[in-house]
C-alpha cells in the first residue's frame, strides 16, 4: 500500500468538508449567535484545515499523484468516509443535539452520557453522509426535546426542537454525501491526481455510468449540474406551490436529491399531511432513483435513449406492479379508502427504494404490503443514481443469469449471452455483479446474526428489515424500526449494535465490494 | 486498350481467362514466379513484380491500360495499389485526375465494406473506382441454389430474375420436343415452363437456342425465370423431383463466420429456425452478441461440428438444410457429407477452391459455392460496369454471358420489337423489367412484350465472342 497516495486523497477529502461547514457556521452566526457558531463549528473547521494539510504534507505532489493504483484508489475511497464522518459528527456533539462536552462542563450530563452522545453523533453523521436517513434524535438521546401540538394532542418533537443550523448541517451531510464527498473531490482530484479513472471505478461501482464527457472531470461536472439544478427546482416548487416554509423547503430538497430522507420534524413528511407536498417530493424522489446519465440525456433532448433504457423500464415496471398490488392490499385490509391507498402506496413504493420518507406509518400495514416494501428495499434504485439497494440492473442481470443457467441445463452447449440495452454484458462484469450479490447475502446474514445476538428483544421482522435497510441506505425499516418509532428504536440499541449499524451503512454506500477489497490481505501487502 | 490484373491467384487468373474469352488484351502482374508460371496458358502479358512497383506497372503497359484490377490477397495493398497505379498512369499520360484509368480493388474482409463497422463506401475516400466485395452475391448464390437442389446452377441476375441451368434426365418429358415447345403457353398460366434460351448438347459447345433444337437426354438447358416458384416446374420438366421444402425450413449452419451469420440472417428473416454450430467460443459469443443474436429463433451452439454426439443431441437429421461455412474447404466437405449421411436432404457449402465445385457436386452434395468463383463474377461485372449494359457471366457456361441495359429516350433499342433485337444483335432477349400502369416495376417474359419502351430494363444473353459487338451497339 502506498500510504502517501492514501494520505493525499484523504487530505483533499477532509479539506472539502470545510466548505459546507463554513456555510453552515456563517448561517449559524447570522441565525443563532456568533458564540454558538464558534463553539459548534470552529473546532471541526480547524480539524479540516489542519488534518487536511497534515495528510497532504505526507505526499510529494505530482510524484505521489502518479503512483495511484487500483488498491490505493479503493482504499482511499473507502477510508475517506471515516474522517469525513468523524468531522461531520462534531457539530452534533458540540452543538447540543446530543449530550456533549458543554453539557458535561455545565453539569447537565455524566461522562457516560457524553460518550454515548459521541456515538449518537457518529451515527447521525454516518447516516447523513451515507444518505441512509436513519436518525437517533429522541428524548433518550437529545437534551433538547420540546413539546408541540399535533391536532389536539401534545407530543414531543425532538428534531423540530433542534437549532436550525444543526438541522441544516444534517441535511447538508446528506446532500454532499449523495453524490459522494469523494465524487465531488474527483473534480479536483482528477486534475491533481493521475489516477482519476481509478477513483471513478472505485466510487462509481454501480454497473453503469454512461460517459457524458471525454474526461472524468467533465462527466462529474455535468452530473453535479443536474444534481444542483434539480435541488433548486425542488426547493422552488415546494416553496411556491405548497405551504412549506423556506427553511423546510431547503432542507427537504437537500435531503430528497441524495435519496437521503432526513426530515425537519419527528414525523417528517407525515407532519404536513399534504398531498401536494407529497406529489412534488414523489416526482423528485423518482428522478433521483433514475440513472443520472439518463436525466442528462433527457435534458439534452435525447429521448430515444431514455425511453429505450431497459433499467429504467424495469424499474418503472417494478414500481407500477408494487403500487397496484399494495393499493389492492391496503384497500382490502386497512381502513384506507381507495384514494388514500393509491396515494400512500405510490409514495411509499417510490420512497422505500432509497429515500426513506414516509407518508404513513407503513409498519402497521398488512404483511403483504410490508413484504412488497421489503422487496423494493432490496432492489433499490437504478445504477448511476443516488439511490441505494442492490440496484435494478444487478437484479435484472442476476435474473437473466438464472434464466441462462436453466437453458444451459437443457442445452449444455448452447451459447447464451446476457444483454442489457442491446449490449452484451461481458462475463467479467457478470462475475462482479454476482460477487456483489453474494457479498450482500453474506453481509445481510452476518449482520442479522450479529444484531439478533446483541439485541435479544428485537423480532425477526426488525432484524431482517434493519439489516436490509442499512445495507440499502434506505433509513426506516419495518416493525419497531418503522417510520414513527425508528428514532426511539435506534436510540435504544446497545452501543456495539449502533456502531455495527453504522458500519453497515458505510458498506452499503460504498457498494460492498469497495470495502471488501479492503479486507483482502493483498491490498495491504507491502510493495 | 488493355486490362491489367495484379495478382495471379485463382481469382486473378479467372478474370484473365474470362476477359481473354472476350478477346481483350490482358496483362498480369504477380511477385510470385510460381503464380506467373501457372498463368502461362492464358495468352496474357505476364509481369513478375509487385503492384506497388512503378517498374512492374510500366512493363504491364499502364499508359495503354483502360482498367486495372487489384486482386491480391491483401485488401489494404489492393486499395493502396489503386492509388499508386493512378499516380503512375497520370505521370505517364499527363492526365492529372487519371480519369482514363478505372481502378478496381478486390476486398475480402467483409467488415471493411460495412458502413458502420468498416470504412465504406471505400470509393469515397480511396482512389479505387470500384471496391468489390462479393459477400452478398455469395450468400445469394448459396441460398437461391438450395431452393432447387437438382438444378446444376442458379445464377441470380438481379431484379428477381434467375438463370437456371441443368441437365435433361432420361425420364424428362421434354425429350424429343424442340426448345421452343415447352414454353408455348402464355405468361400468366401457372404451369408455364420458363423459356429455354441456350442449350449445350453432349460434346458440343453451348449455343443460344433458336427454338428448333431437339432436346435429348444429357443436354444442358438454360432457362430464365422471374420467380423462384418456377424452379420446381423446371426440375420436374428435366425429369427430377426435389422433396418439397417447408415454407420455413429448419437450418443448421456450421461455422459462425461472416457468411454463416449472413446466411442465418437471411433465413431468420424468412421465419426459419436456425442453429449455428461454432467450434470457437469467442466467435460463438460474438455472433450471439451481434444484431442477429437477439432473435429467439436462433440457437448458437459451441462445439465441434464433427462431434457425433453433438449432432445427435441437436437432432441434425431433423433439419431441412445444413450449410457449412467454415474457413477450411476439406472440413466443409467432410461436415456436409456427414450431414447428408445423417439424412439432411439439402446441403450447402462454401468452398474457396473453384476446382472443387464440380467434384463436390458429383459426390452428391447439393450446393457447393466457390467464393472465388463468385468473386470473379463480381469483378467481371464491375469491369463491365464501365461498358454499356450490366454484365453477368455464367460460370457453368463460360461462352455465354448475360447483359442488361436500361432503355432511355435515345436508346438504340427503343421501340424495337424483340424479334428485331434478337436478329440484329445476334442475342436472345430473356426478360424485360417494366413499370406497370400503377407505377410498380414488374419482370416480364419477352413473349408478353410487343416492343421496348422507355425506362424498360432489358436482359439479354449473348455468346462471349459477340459481347464486344453487342456492347458497342448498346453504347450507340
Amino acid at each position: 500500500m502506498r500510504w502517501d497516495v492514501v494520505g493525499l486523497v484523504l487530505g483533499w477529502t477532509i479539506r472539502l468538508v470545510a466548505l459546507p461547514l463554513l456555510i453552515v457556521s456563517l448561517y449559524s452566526a447570522f441565525e443563532e449567535s456568533i458564540t454558538f457558531a464558534i463553539s459548534t463549528y470552529l473546532l471541526p473547521l480547524l480539524i479540516c484545515a489542519l488534518l487536511g494539510q497534515l495528510l497532504i504534507s505526507f505526499s510529494n505532489g505530482y510524484a505521489t499523484s502518479s503512483r495511484v493504483r487500483d488498491r490505493e484508489a479503493f482504499a482511499s475511497v473507502a477510508l475517506g468516509w471515516i474522517p469525513v464522518v468523524l468531522v461531520g459528527a462534531l457539530p452534533f456533539w458540540l452543538g447540543g443535539m446530543f449530550y456533549g462536552p458543554f453539557e458535561y462542563v455545565n453539569g447537565e450530563a455524566s461522562f457516560n452520557q457524553i460518550l454515548q452522545g459521541g456515538l449518537y453523533s457518529w451515527f447521525e453523521s454516518m447516516s447523513g453522509f451515507t444518505t441512509t436517513g436513519a436518525t437517533v434524535i429522541d428524548p433518550i438521546s437529545s437534551p433538547i426535546c420540546q413539546d408541540v401540538i399535533y391536532g389536539s394532542t401534545l407530543e414531543k418533537d425532538c428534531i423540530g426542537s433542534q437549532t436550525k443550523s444543526l438541522i441544516l448541517w444534517r441535511s447538508l451531510t446528506q446532500w454532499f454525501g449523495g453524490m459522494g464527498v469523494i465524487m465531488l473531490g474527483l473534480l479536483i482530484l482528477s486534475r491533481a491526481l493521475g489516477g482519476g479513472m481509478a477513483f471513478a471505478r472505485a466510487e462509481l461501482t454501480g454497473p453503469t455510468v454512461s460517459s457524458l464527457s471525454t474526461t472524468l472531470e467533465g462527466t462529474a461536472r455535468k452530473l453535479w449540474l443536474i444534481y444542483i439544478v434539480l435541488t433548486i427546482f425542488e426547493c422552488i416548487a415546494l416553496y411556491q406551490f405548497t405551504e412549506m416554509n423556506g427553511f423546510d423547503s431547503i432542507n427537504y430538497s437537500l435531503t430528497t436529491l441524495p435519496s437521503g430522507g432526513f426530515g425537519t420534524s419527528d414525523l417528517g413528511i407525515m407532519a404536513f399531511d399534504d398531498s401536494m407536498i407529497e406529489s412534488i417530493i414523489m416526482v423528485f424522489m423518482l428522478l433521483t432513483c433514475i440513472n443520472f446519465s439518463l436525466l442528462y440525456f433527457a435534458l439534452a433532448g435525447r429521448w430515444k435513449e431514455v425511453s429505450s433504457d431497459q433499467e429504467l423500464r424495469t424499474y418503472l415496471l417494478i414500481l407500477v406492479v408494487a403500487w397496484i398490488a399494495m393499493t389492492f392490499n391496503l384497500t382490502r385490509a386497512t381502513d384506507y379508502d381507495l384514494m388514500e391507498s393509491i396515494r400512500h402506496s405510490l409514495f411509499q413504493s417510490i420512497a422505500i427504494s432509497s429515500t426513506g420518507y414516509s407518508s404513513a406509518d407503513f409498519s402497521q400495514w398488512p404483511v403483504f404490503s410490508q413484504f412488497v416494501l421489503l422487496l423494493l428495499m432490496i432492489i433499490g434504485a437504478s445504477a448511476g443514481s443516488t439511490g441505494g439497494g442492490l440496484k435494478v440492473l444487478r437484479i435484472r442481470i442476476a435474473f437473466e443469469l438464472a434464466k441462462r443457467e436453466v437453458i444451459r441445463i437443457i442445452q449444455p452447449r448452447k451459447v447464451v449471452t446476457i444483454r442489457f440495452n442491446n449490449t452484451v454484458v461481458e462475463e467479467d462484469r457478470i462475475w462482479i455483479i454476482l460477487g456483489m450479490i453474494s457479498s450482500w447475502m453474506v453481509l445481510v446474514t452476518a449482520s442479522m446474526l450479529t444484531i439478533s445476538f446483541l439485541e435479544p428483544n428485537l423480532t425477526l421482522t426488525d432484524v431482517l428489515s434493519v439489516s436490509i435497510s442499512l445495507l440499502g441506505n434506505t433509513g426506516p425499516a419495518l416493525g419497531s424500526f418503522g417510520p414513527v418509532d425508528a428514532a426511539n428504536a435506534w436510540a435504544n440499541l446497545s452501543p456495539f449494535s449502533m456502531f455495527a449499524s453504522t458500519i453497515l451503512m458505510w458498506l452499503g454506500r460504498l457498494e460492498l465490494l469497495t470495502v471488501l477489497v479492503l479486507l483482502h490481505p493483498r491490498t495491504w501487502s507491502s510493495d | 486498350m488493355r486490362v491489367i490484373i495484379a495478382g495471379a491467384g485463382q481469382v486473378g487468373r479467372g478474370i484473365a481467362s474470362a476477359l481473354r474469352g472476350e478477346k481483350r488484351s490482358v496483362a498480369i502482374i504477380d511477385p510470385n514466379p510460381e503464380a506467373i508460371r501457372a498463368s502461362q496458358s492464358l495468352d496474357c502479358l505476364l509481369v513478375n513484380g509487385s503492384a506497388l512497383s512503378r517498374d512492374s506497372l510500366l512493363r504491364a503497359g499502364i499508359s495503354d491500360a483502360e482498367i486495372i484490377v487489384m486482386a491480391t490477397d491483401n485488401d489494404e495493398i489492393n486499395l493502396l495499389a489503386c492509388s499508386f497505379a493512378k499516380k503512375v498512369y497520370s505521370e505517364q499520360v499527363g492526365d492529372r485526375t487519371a480519369s482514363g484509368l478505372i481502378a478496381i480493388a478486390r476486398i475480402r474482409n467483409t467488415s471493411l465494406v460495412d458502413e458502420i463497422k468498416g470504412a465504406a463506401p471505400l470509393e469515397n475516400w480511396s482512389r479505387a473506382d470500384n471496391a468489390v466485395c462479393a459477400s452478398d452475391e455469395i450468400v445469394d448464390h448459396l441460398v437461391t441454389g438450395l431452393l432447387a437442389p437438382s438444378l446444376n446452377d442458379i445464377v441470380p441476375l438481379g431484379d428477381n430474375t434467375w438463370i437456371a441451368i441443368s441437365e435433361v434426365k432420361s425420364n424428362s418429358p421434354l425429350i424429343g420436343s424442340t426448345t421452343s415447345e415447352p414454353s408455348q403457353a402464355r405468361d400468366d398460366i401457372t404451369d408455364f415452363i420458363p423459356p429455354i434460351y441456350a442449350i449445350k448438347s453432349m460434346g458440343e459447345k453451348e449455343v443460344l437456342s433458336n427454338g428448333s433444337e431437339i432436346i435429348r437426354e444429357g443436354d444442358i438447358l438454360v432457362f430464365v425465370t422471374n420467380s423462384t416458384d418456377k424452379f420446381g416446374l423446371i426440375t420436374r420438366a428435366l425429369g427430377e423431383t426435389d422433396k418439397k421444402l417447408p415454407e420455413c425450413p429448419t437450418i443448421a449452419i456450421f461455422g459462425a463466420t461472416h457468411f454463416g451469420s449472413k446466411i442465418a440472417k437471411h433465413y431468420l428473416a424468412s421465419g426459419s429456425n436456425v442453429v449455428i454450430i461454432e467450434p470457437d467460443l469467442d466467435t460463438a459469443n460474438e455472433i450471439v452478441g451481434s444484431e442477429i443474436g437477439i432473435n429467439k429463433r436462433l440457437d448458437v451452439i459451441h462445439g465441434d461440428p464433427q462431434d457425433e454426439e453433438l449432432l445427435r443431441e441437436l437432432a441434425i437429421d431433423e433439419h431441412d438444410i445444413a450449410i457449412s461455412t467454415l474457413d477450411d474447404d476439406n472440413l466443409n466437405i467432410s461436415i456436409s457429407m456427414r450431414a447428408k449421411d445423417k439424412g439432411v436432404p439439402r446441403t450447402g457449402l462454401l468452398l474457396k477452391d473453384r476446382a472443387l465445385v464440380e467434384a463436390v457436386k458429383r459426390i452428391g452434395l447439393t450446393r457447393p459455392v466457390s467464393s472465388r468463383q463468385v468473386a470473379i463474377s463480381a469483378i467481371l461485372k464491375s469491369i463491365h460496369k464501365n461498358y454499356p449494359g450490366s454484365y453477368q457471366n455464367i460460370p457453368s457456361l463460360p461462352s455465354i454471358v448475360s447483359l442488361s441495359t436500361k432503355i432511355h429516350s435515345n436508346h438504340v433499342l427503343l421501340e424495337s420489337s424483340i424479334k428485331d433485337i434478337e436478329r440484329d444483335l445476334d442475342v436472345r432477349v430473356v426478360m424485360i423489367n417494366r413499370i406497370d400502369e400503377e407505377g410498380n416495376r414488374e419482370v416480364r417474359y419477352p413473349i408478353s412484350i410487343k416492343s421496348i419502351n422507355n425506362n424498360d430494363r432489358v436482359y439479354l444473353l449473348t455468346q462471349k465472342d459477340n459481347l464486344r459487338k453487342v456492347e458497342k451497339a448498346l453504347g450507340n
